[in-house]
């Protein structure tokens, strides 16, 4: 049985940070809803779904032993507006040459896990939300953040209902 | 009439801030959020010469304004989940500022309990530190390609079995900090005057061993540190060298013998001779230590009032002190464990004796402190009383001001709140570890550019070393939480004194 995972990753307590663990929790309400959600079917969980609040080596616990991992999380590049979707995939992750004070993205998680054997998921998937402010102690998202939300909860549902259809074609 | 002064005075200081912004900068600029970006401005003279090289890290916005009016019991959930680097090390000291504020004191098993999550936690980050986000510098080496220099190089020079050693080893202290704490990110242990948890005698063995394999976990990464690092002549000069080097004076909490201790004791204070010049409770921070403003920066920096604050120099003369591991050695006489006795013997004798100024020496201090750390668990989870169902006292003063200190994996950490007679926060004032050690870092990023730049020319790893300088510290600045899936690439960008590029140098 193929398994996925729905991570959702930021902080609650810092402003636009928060929008992964937003995401991810309107996607589980919303799925509670549905006749046929993919979360399981034929009384097998296909997609388990979790909030993480934690960092870099620490995801490894979450993510290791399942097939596919899908992340919703929070990016600040400057190069866009904020609200703006980033969809990424493991062809995207490159390990960081120049290590920056901490750097231990997800991207050198990847590495490391696939390093040293543990059962790493074979698929990644990655939808994150440009931010304005991730430095602002406040449970407040900023507007442009948070309009993104509902479109993205729809396209992440999509994105499970298409890899359920394939989950279940394999078996 | 006094503020329109103020206004004018600041209009015109603004504006020569930027017109000297604008010219003369070599811009080292690494962003990405994990754990706080830092940002680096290095300003050339005329003669291509490094003038003064600015660090800079982003700013925690409105962490008081959010605490304010809320019950101070909120404050050891609320500051473990700002930064999710040391939640186990705001939580704790949270805690202890509680229990001063309540003027509780816990019960003996109570407090052996909160040491032995604290030095679990210590254990697990140190851990972290030496193999994952320093080991490029020392354990691949700081001289290797850009390509390798990561923790995939690290696994390639320590072997595969060694990286899943390292990976077990830490999920199963997060394991134990989850059973002690509800959750590694949010704990919920500490409550003033106790714990809300304790270990159910059953349990107890699972944890024994756990203490067990730690320790040999511990002196396995002594060794290796000591073949892939000590054994090789190279690092030991680059270790040495006086580009890392700065003679400040060295912070860190002590017990009643003066030996290190990461929960409790007193907060003592050497010069940069090895001498006490402070030993002092919390409670009296604010009469040793100050905090210095410069325009350039978020972050304040902190130094030793009676000293007083004579600009970015080193020396006896100067306010600016050390926190982190070495300065910990540094400041105490010793180890309260045998085994970390000993690594710490072996440091001092081969680093030519007490304090060691050399920064890139902290890397070795963490492993002996990794070695104390375990062997502090192996005490406190062998104490007849750490099943004891004793676990709190419950509060029944009025309370008013409370201060708690603990040494972060990065340094003193203290917390500081003032609240109304109902506990409702009216003032909340942190130093976090980082911070005290900002001044010595700001001087370690100018003294590794004047060594590398020189006649507007910039040498080979320039990027490196520099950051080589930071990370040693293991900086932790607006502590951002989690990891992202992209990064930014690093850009140096090189202007002579017209503030003309001359260079342009990228790491993606």
């Amino acid at each position: 049985m193929k398994k996925v995972l729905l991570l959702g990753l930021g902080n609650e307590l810092r402003s636009d940070d928060a929008v992964g663990l937003r995401v991810v929790r309107q996607v589980q309400e919303q799925m509670k809803n549905m006749p046929d959600e993919p979360v399981s079917s034929q009384k097998e969980t296909l997609v388990d779904i979790m909030e993480s609040e934690e960092m870099g080596l620490a995801l490894l616990d979450y993510i290791t032993g399942y097939d596919e991992l899908v992340l919703v999380d929070s990016l600040q590049t400057g190069k866009v507006p904020p609200g703006s979707l980033h969809e990424l995939g493991e062809e995207d992750l490159k390990v960081v040459k120049g290590l920056s004070p901490h750097y231990l993205g997800i991207s050198e998680v990847w590495a490391l896990g696939h390093a040293t054997g543990l059962p790493m998921p074979r698929r990644l998937k990655i939808f994150a939300v440009e931010v304005k402010d991730p430095f602002t102690v406040g449970t407040q998202l900023s507007p442009e953040v948070n309009e993104t939300i509902p479109g993205l909860v729809f396209r992440v549902i999509q994105y499970l209902m298409k890899i359920s259809e394939r989950g279940r074609e394999l078996k | 009439m006094k503020e329109e002064i103020q206004k004018v005075w600041s209009e015109a200081q603004r504006r020569a801030n930027e017109a000297y912004m604008e010219k003369r900068r070599v811009t080292v600029d690494p962003i990405t959020r994990l754990e706080g970006h830092g940002k680096i401005d290095i300003f050339l003279d005329d003669k291509g010469e490094v003038e003064r090289a600015y660090f800079q890290v982003p700013e925690l916005r409105g962490f008081e304004v959010f605490c304010l009016g809320r019950p101070a019991e909120d404050m050891p959930q609320i500051t473990s989940r700002i930064c999710g680097v040391c939640p186990t090390a705001h939580h704790i000291a949270s805690t202890k500022a509680l229990d001063d504020l309540y003027k509780v004191d816990p019960p003996p098993a109570a407090k052996k309990i909160r040491e032995l999550m604290y030095n679990t936690f210590m254990l697990e980050d140190h851990a972290l530190h030496v193999y994952i986000l320093g080991g490029p510098d020392f354990i691949v080496g700081p001289d290797a390609p850009a390509e390798i220099r990561n923790v995939v190089g690290v696994i390639q020079k320590v072997g595969v079995e060694v990286g899943k050693k390292v990976i077990t080893m830490r999920r199963r202290l997060r394991e134990f900090l989850s059973y002690l704490g509800g959750k590694v990110i949010h704990p919920v242990l500490g409550l003033p005057g106790g714990v809300a948890k304790g270990i159910a005698v059953a349990d107890l063995p699972a944890f024994q061993q756990l203490a067990k394999d730690g320790l040999d976990f511990a002196l396995f990464t002594l060794q290796v540190f000591r073949d892939i690092v000590l054994k090789n002549p190279d690092y030991v000069k680059l270790i040495t060298s006086d580009t890392y080097t700065h003679k400040t004076y060295y912070m860190g909490l002590v017990d009643a013998n003066n030996r290190v201790n990461f929960y409790d004791g007193l907060i003592r204070v050497v010069t940069p001779e090895g001498k006490e010049y402070a030993r002092f409770p919390v409670q009296k921070y604010l009469d040793y230590v100050a905090e210095h403003v410069e325009p350039w920066s978020y972050v304040k920096f902190c130094y030793l009032k009676p000293v007083g604050w004579n600009g970015f120099t080193d020396g006896i003369e100067s306010g600016i002190y050390a926190v982190a591991p070495l300065a910990r050695l540094n400041a105490s006489d010793g180890m309260a464990t045998p085994q970390a006795q000993t690594a710490h013997d072996e440091f001092y004798s081969v680093l030519g004796g007490k304090p060691v100024h050399h920064t890139l020496a902290t890397h070795w201090a963490r492993v002996v402190e990794m070695v104390y750390a375990a062997e502090r668990m192996n005490e406190l989870i062998n104490e007849p009383d750490i099943t004891s169902k004793e676990l709190r006292v419950i509060p029944t003063e009025t309370p008013e001001i409370g201060i708690g200190v603990v040494e972060a994996p990065r340094g003193t950490l203290i917390h500081h709140y003032e609240t109304d007679e109902n506990g409702i926060l009216r003032k909340v004032n942190l130093i976090v570890a980082t911070q005290n050690n900002s001044a010595r870092i700001a001087m370690s990023v100018e003294k590794a550019a004047k060594g590398l730049i020189h006649k507007g020319e910039v040498s080979e790893g320039l990027l490196n070393k520099i950051e080589m300088a930071f990370r040693a510290y293991d900086p932790c600045h607006a502590c951002a939480t989690h990891s992202l899936p992209g990064h930014m690439p690093l850009l140096v960008t090189i202007r002579d004194d017209s503030g003309k590029i001359l260079q342009e140098l990228k790491q993606e």
